[in-house]
């Protein structure tokens, strides 16, 4: 039975263009944490490090005042990643227990997901943490309106970090955050001006560190009631109540947060068949699934967690956060309906375990 | 390597539970190829419209379409590339007619 995971940890930082991204790189990286972590950038001429590095390694590595190794991947994430665990091993770059990689660019982290898995090396090293988005608190809110692009990063994100708030307008901050809620409303908000120190928010509530896994899978339970629960129709010979909650109906472009809850356990086979085929269909659709689940005979309430069509090997947390045991599913998609979602894992639970 | 699931082939697949220590766990008595079986018979509903069927291969399964060809695979995350690969691209768990069908072809 696995309790941690061992591989490193990969963090991804995101965020639209002019979202502060690279200022919170560079807060990181001058900060008094950061021992331990490497960080992968595309150029190292991207943050401004000529103060804060006490060791050029090579052209392409540098040694941090605070411990960070800040490597270039020049383009090449998979070459840029198997340098840097090769060096590692070789003893040519200090040691670290976390890579963070600054995405330059992307939509969405998904090439990054694929990269790591993708690569037999590398799956057996490293494994996808986490992924922070930062959000302007002045342009935000219309960078999500407007660019599809925008709306795609934070609805992916397990973090949301909103920069800016220091110059920002109390509406404007107000208008982002009911925005990025809209949007993505299980993911942490953090205000970049208010946190002293971002690093344990950002990186220490992990859910494969067997200390904070519970309160990862907790934070996003609290949610639950403010979001939509998708179905509510029976179908012949359905005897499980569906719950509904005072809800806000989540809807944003056409990305749309849900949840699916039932009560009765989960047969794991028929429920894996359903979501392995709803994944190889509708993958790029599927920005986040989160769960927390019932099923017979495991060693405590299951954890699921998808990115697109990355699936994280689900874990266990030792007992359940409360009295209820209820299996519960968030959704965050573009483009599908949140009542066909609900209808279809009934209907494949329905006819599978027949 | 499956570039959508990243299972490599012969480590467990994240869902196996008998027999895989980096598991969720499961029933004590619960033998590897009884699950395995189940899985077969669950994803051979979901195939028959198609009149395509898998079945247990060693730790491997084979996907046979309805022209007879085969094809071994890896893992249930590859069944779904190998369907397609075949033509049948049938198994969608959002297609409307597809959640019809596999209830009727129960009858």
């Amino acid at each position: 039975m696995r309790k941690n995971d061992e591989r490193i940890p990969v963090t991804v930082l995101t965020g639209f263009l002019g979202s502060g991204k690279t200022t919170l790189l560079q807060r990181l990286l001058s900060g008094e944490e950061g021992a331990g972590v490497a960080v992968l950038m595309n150029e190292l001429g991207e943050v401004s490090l000529d103060d804060l590095y006490i060791q050029k390694m090579t052209e392409t590595t540098l040694v941090l005042k605070n411990g960070c190794v800040c490597c270039s991947m020049r383009s090449d994430l998979q070459k840029g990643l198997r340098e840097l665990i090769d060096g590692r091993t070789a003893g040519t770059v200090p040691p670290f227990t976390r890579i963070l990689i600054e995405t330059t660019g992307l939509a969405d982290p998904t090439p990054i997901a694929q990269t790591l898995v993708g690569d037999l090396m590398l799956r057996r090293q490293v494994r996808l943490a986490n992924i922070i988005t930062t959000i302007d608190a002045i342009f935000g809110a219309g960078q999500i309106d407007t660019h599809a692009e925008s709306m795609r990063q934070a609805a992916i994100a397990d973090r949301l970090v909103l920069t800016k708030t220091d110059i920002a307008e109390p509406e404007q901050i107000e208008q982002a955050k009911k925005k990025i809620h809209q949007v993505n409303p299980v993911a942490m908000v953090l205000d970049a001006n208010e946190e002293e120190s971002l690093w344990p928010m950002l990186f220490d509530i992990d859910p494969f560190n067997p200390d904070t896994k519970s309160a990862e899978v907790q934070a996003w339970l609290k949610c639950l009631p403010k979001i939509h629960v998708a179905g509510g129709h029976r179908i012949h010979g359905e005897t499980e109540h569906v719950h509904h909650y005072h809800e806000e109906h989540h809807e944003e472009g056409d990305i749309q947060t849900f949840s699916i809850r039932t009560e009765k356990p989960l047969n794991w086979t028929a429920f894996c068949i359903w979501l392995s085929a709803l994944i190889h269909r509708h993958g790029p659709q599927l920005l986040r699934i989160k769960g927390l689940l019932n099923v017979p005979d495991a060693l405590g309430p299951v954890v699921l967690n998808t990115v697109q069509s990355h699936i994280t090997p689900p874990m266990h947390l030792e007992e359940w956060p409360n009295e209820d045991h209820s299996s519960r599913i968030v959704f965050i998609v573009q483009g599908i309906s949140p009542d066909l979602v609900e209808y279809s894992l009934r209907r494949f639970l329905s006819i599978l375990e027949d | 390597m499956c570039a959508a699931c990243g299972v490599l082939s012969g480590t467990p697949d994240w869902m196996d539970r008998a027999g895989n220590p980096e598991g969720i766990g499961g029933k004590e008595n619960e033998t590897r190829r009884g699950e395995r079986q189940k899985l077969v018979k669950m994803v051979n509903i979901l195939l028959s419209p198609g009149k395509a069927k898998i079945s247990d291969f060693g730790e491997k399964l084979i996907i046979k379409g309805p022209t007879g060809k085969t094809k071994i695979v890896d893992s249930l995350g590859h069944v779904w590339v190998e369907a397609d690969n075949i033509g049948l691209r049938l198994v969608d768990p959002l297609d409307e007619a597809f959640l019809e069908m596999i209830g009727s072809s129960q009858i």
